[in-house]
Formats: C-alpha cells, sequence, structure tokens
C-alpha cells in the first residue's frame, strides 16, 4: 500500500494557549476510504483546512503523495487534492454549472475544448448533465455538492476531502451525495477523506478515526469502532439504531457481537427468532 | 423573485439570442447614444420600430417589458410632468390659474418619456437574452485594452460575475431573516421613521455578517481550485462573432451617423 497522506506530530492552535490539534499523527494510504467522525470542535475541520493548505501548523509536517507541504508545493498538491465544503452556496462560483464545474480548470489554464469535454464527461458522472445551464439558485442544496464533487473529479484530483459535505442537506440530498460517494469508492482509484459527524455515513468506510478535543480516541474498521457504544456516546456521537439495538442484545447475551446496519440487524433478529 | 426583471435572463432560441455579446452591447450602446441625440419624431419612430421588431424576434413577452418599467415608473412621470408645466415654448394649449400648458412643452414632455421607455427597454433586453456569463465576458473583452494600463480587467469581470450569481441568494437570505425577525416580533413595515430604522438594523447587521462569512467561504473554496489572482486563466465561455453581428453593428453605426446628422 503506498502512503497518500502522511501526518507527521502536527500540533495547530488558532491561539497558543489552546492547540485544536495536539501531536496529531496519521497515515493515509492511496485507495483508501476513511472516515473521520468527531462532535463539533473535535478538531475535524481544521484538519481539512490543514490537508489543502488553507491553514499551516505550528509543529509537524504534513507530506501529500510523497511531498512535503509547504509554501512552494501549496500550487502542485492543491492539483492532487480536492475539498467539498460543507454550505453547497458557498462554493459555488461560477453563474452556471457549466461554468462552475469549470471553473477550476479556467485556473489551470485548460484549453477551451478539452475542457468542454472534461466538463461534459463529469457532469453525466454526478448525474448532473440536464442542468449544465441552470443557475445555482435552481438547483438543490444536493445537486450543488454534486456539481461541487464533479469540479473535483474534473480537476484531476486523486485525494478528495468531503469536509460534512451532506450536513446542510435535506435526507433526500444527503442520501443521493452519499449515493454518489460510494460509486466513487467502488471505483477505487480515489481516496476518500470523510469528515463527518453522523456515523451511518461512516459504514462503508475502510477505517474510522473518531476525535475528541484535536485527538484520536478511536481508530479501526466500523465493526470495531462501532463495538465502542458508550465510548462513542461519551464524546457526544449519535450511534445508529441498529448498533444501539444489537448492543442491547449483545448486552442480554443474546448476540455475539454489535452489528453495523439495519440489514444486518434484520438477519440476526430472524436467526434468534428461528432458534427459540 | 420573479418580480426581479433586472439582470435576469431569459433563455431562448432565436436569432437575437444566438448574436455575439460584444455586438448586443455595442449596438445597444449606439442605440442609447442615437436615442439621447436625436429630437425629430420621425427618427424616434425609426427606433421605435426597429426596438419592436426585435421584441417580436426574442418572442419574450412584453409583459417583461412593462415590469422593467415598474421601478423607474415615477421617473417617467416627473420628466413628463417637468416638460409639460415647466416649458414655455411654442404657443399656449390650455391655460387654468398659474398654470399653463404649451404645445411644445407637451410635445416634448412626450418625446422625453419615450426617450426614457426606449432606452430602459432595450438594456432590459440585453440582460434578458445574454447569459450573465457571456456579458461579463464581453465587457472583459470590450475592455482589454485597458488591461495593458494595469487595470484590473478579468478580475472585475470575474467579480461582476460573482455578484450577479449571489444576487438571488442574498435576496432568499433577506426573507429568511426578516421572517427570523418577524417571529420575534419584528415588524419593518410599521412604526415611525426611527423606529423603521431601528428594526433595520435587526435585518441588516444579521445579513452583513452572514456575507462575510460566505465571502470568507467563497474565497477559500476559490483558492482551493487555484484560483491566483492576476494570472492567467482560460474561459469555458467562448464568444464567436459571425456576419449576423457585424450587419447588426453595422446597422447601428448607421443610426448612430444619421442620430449626428440630423
Amino acid at each position: 500500500m503506498r502512503k497518500m497522506i502522511e501526518l507527521k506530530n502536527i500540533t495547530f492552535g488558532y491561539d497558543a494557549d489552546s492547540p485544536v490539534l495536539k501531536n496529531y499523527s496519521l497515515t493515509i494510504n492511496s485507495g483508501e476510504f476513511i472516515t473521520i467522525l468527531g462532535h463539533n470542535g473535535s478538531g475535524k475541520s481544521t484538519l481539512s483546512k490543514l490537508l489543502v493548505g488553507l491553514m499551516e501548523p505550528q509543529q509537524g509536517e504534513i507530506i501529500i503523495d510523497g511531498e512535503l507541504l509547504s509554501e512552494d508545493t501549496i500550487p502542485t498538491i492543491r492539483q492532487k487534492i480536492g475539498i467539498v465544503f460543507q454550505n453547497p452556496d458557498n462554493q459555488f462560483v461560477g453563474s452556471t454549472v457549466r461554468d462552475d464545474i469549470a471553473f477550476g480548470l479556467e485556473n489551470k489554464c485548460v484549453s477551451y475544448d478539452v475542457m468542454n469535454e472534461l466538463v461534459e464527461r463529469y457532469a453525466q458522472k454526478v448525474g448532473m448533465e440536464k442542468f449544465l445551464d441552470s443557475e445555482p439558485h435552481y438547483l438543490s442544496g444536493g445537486e450543488k455538492q454534486r456539481v461541487a464533487i464533479a469540479g473535483v473529479l474534473a480537476l484531476g484530483a486523486n485525494i478528495i476531502i468531503l469536509d460534512e459535505a451532506t450536513a446542510m442537506l435535506d435526507p433526500r440530498g444527503r442520501e443521493n451525495v452519499m449515493n454518489l460517494i460510494h460509486e466513487l469508492v467502488e471505483d477505487r482509484d480515489k481516496t476518500i477523506i470523510m469528515i463527518t459527524h453522523h456515523l451511518d455515513e461512516a459504514v462503508k468506510s475502510d477505517r474510522i478515526i473518531v476525535m475528541n478535543e484535536g485527538e484520536i480516541i478511536l481508530e479501526g474498521v466500523p465493526k470495531e469502532v462501532f463495538q465502542e457504544k458508550e465510548l462513542l456516546e461519551s464524546v457526544k456521537l449519535d450511534v445508529p439504531f441498529a448498533v444501539k439495538a444489537s448492543y442491547e442484545l449483545k448486552q442480554r447475551g443474546l448476540l455475539k457481537e454489535v452489528v453495523t446496519n439495519d440489514e444486518e440487524l434484520m438477519d440476526e433478529l430472524c436467526k434468534l427468532h428461528s432458534n427459540r | 423573485m420573479n418580480s426581479i426583471v433586472i439582470g435576469r435572463y431569459l433563455p431562448g432560441h432565436s436569432l437575437w439570442h444566438k448574436l455575439d455579446a460584444r455586438s448586443k452591447i455595442l449596438s445597444t450602446s449606439l442605440f442609447v447614444f442615437s436615442c439621447f441625440m436625436i429630437n425629430s419624431w420621425i427618427f424616434m419612430a425609426i427606433l421605435v420600430l426597429l426596438e419592436y421588431l426585435v421584441i417580436l424576434l426574442t418572442k419574450i413577452p412584453i409583459g417583461y417589458f412593462v415590469k422593467s418599467l415598474k421601478p423607474i415608473f415615477f421617473f417617467i412621470l416627473l420628466t413628463f410632468f417637468l416638460q409639460v408645466l415647466f416649458n414655455h415654448q411654442g404657443e399656449i394649449l390650455f391655460s387654468l390659474g398659474p398654470i399653463q400648458i404649451y404645445d411644445e412643452g407637451l410635445s416634448l414632455g412626450f418625446f422625453m418619456s419615450v426617450r426614457l421607455i426606449i432606452v430602459v427597454v432595450i438594456s432590459t433586453l440585453l440582460t434578458l437574452t445574454t447569459r450573465p456569463s457571456d456579458l461579463t465576458l464581453a465587457l472583459e473583452s470590450l475592455f482589454k485594452p485597458l488591461g495593458k494600463i494595469g487595470f484590473p480587467v478579468a478580475e472585475i469581470a470575474l467579480m461582476i460575475s460573482i455578484a450577479l450569481r449571489f444576487i438571488p441568494t442574498l435576496f432568499e437570505e433577506t426573507q429568511k431573516i426578516l421572517k427570523a425577525q418577524a417571529s420575534r416580533g419584528v415588524d419593518i413595515s410599521e412604526g415611525k421613521f426611527k423606529e423603521k430604522v431601528v428594526q433595520l438594523t435587526s435585518l441588516l447587521v444579521p445579513l452583513f455578517i452572514l456575507s462575510f462569512k460566505r465571502a470568507d467561504e467563497l474565497a477559500n473554496a476559490m483558492e482551493v481550485r487555484g484560483y491566483v489572482p492576476g494570472r492567467l486563466r482560460t474561459s469555458i465561455n467562448q464568444l464567436s462573432w459571425r456576419i449576423s453581428d457585424t450587419v447588426l453593428l453595422l446597422i447601428c453605426i448607421g443610426l448612430f451617423i444619421g442620430a449626428i446628422i440630423f
């Protein structure tokens, strides 16, 4: 496995006395789908801003795809890393969907013909090809986020950070965006970092990192992480229903381990019923 | 939202829609200049007819233009009555006590009103039939020579396009804040002037704070996507000048020269 992102002993604070991240280290491999979970103020969004070079750590090193992040390497590193922010409106720069997907390409001085082809290809990829000439105020939040993802994909970034990209969406928009993210995960050619406080969005990730007060408090594959229901709840994360229910069943000795989604819970319940 | 016509774009497929934005801007400007220079009714009739033909061509309902005139309706009336009441040239048509209406005043009043109306209508026609992105691109292209003396043409064009793009967003936000404040008992439409001013701050303060937050986030999003002010960029929108554009421009240059001569 090739290392895509390496954070070495990062310390960062908006003021010197209260660091948001304390001696933070993390390695993310190429092609990995990783979820960073944490409640407000856990430092998870600060982490994303450090990764794209919007802020600089006071201590420590960030290495992205073998390159040390510094003032000089920021332009090349930004071509490798794309980010989708929380507010769908505040990252929509263009006056139409076409313009917005093309914004990053325009900055890269891509030629007109190539740009058109890329914009159309990625609009199709995110299912927005029919809206190319639509203006942002006719789009829903979920549609705007899909456009933002298309913009990142069109730039050819191989790392995609979704910084609470679903937090402001309605349930349907959230589902649409999550389906798109899962599709990208299945392609397996991107490293995807999803930052969220919804545990149910983390179920399909390769690895979950739980953060609290600037430190990693738990790390592992979803199944392992969900076993720690009490720890998750102690850092104000809302545990999915299937986890809660199976945890209770486990406490009563009916189940061997905690399951992560509704289907598995249903299977286990059926088994319990037929074993009676 | 639907009541706002200024800056709105109505997609269409007419010949006029397909014209190059540069030729539309230049022709519209020449048309407006001509309109301000002439003082013969015959020439005005030609301009009105031309404008009417273009409107027919675009198939845009007349209602849109009527709506666009609403905000300046007061000025049209004002211009009309100022001329009618205070222009004392020609023969007296009508007099009632201190009010005396002269034939030239009346005629000039009508003339000036028609002039204002067709200027507003032609400008509305330009924005209704041209995509905002094309409009800014055309402005950028027309003002390119200024770039040579260090004027940031591309940056200003991008600023204009972002400003246009955020008008509906901010409008929506204003409505939301108004409702949120109304639910807390603030009513901006009632009360004395002093109360109104105080209550207006309850709208403006949150609106400003949110706008700064938006600007900050937008700047981050632009930076991350590789935007560097002052650096050369390409564009997804291309303008293409066709024969029809040259023809239109020639007609308008002809009109302009005609306006100077007559």
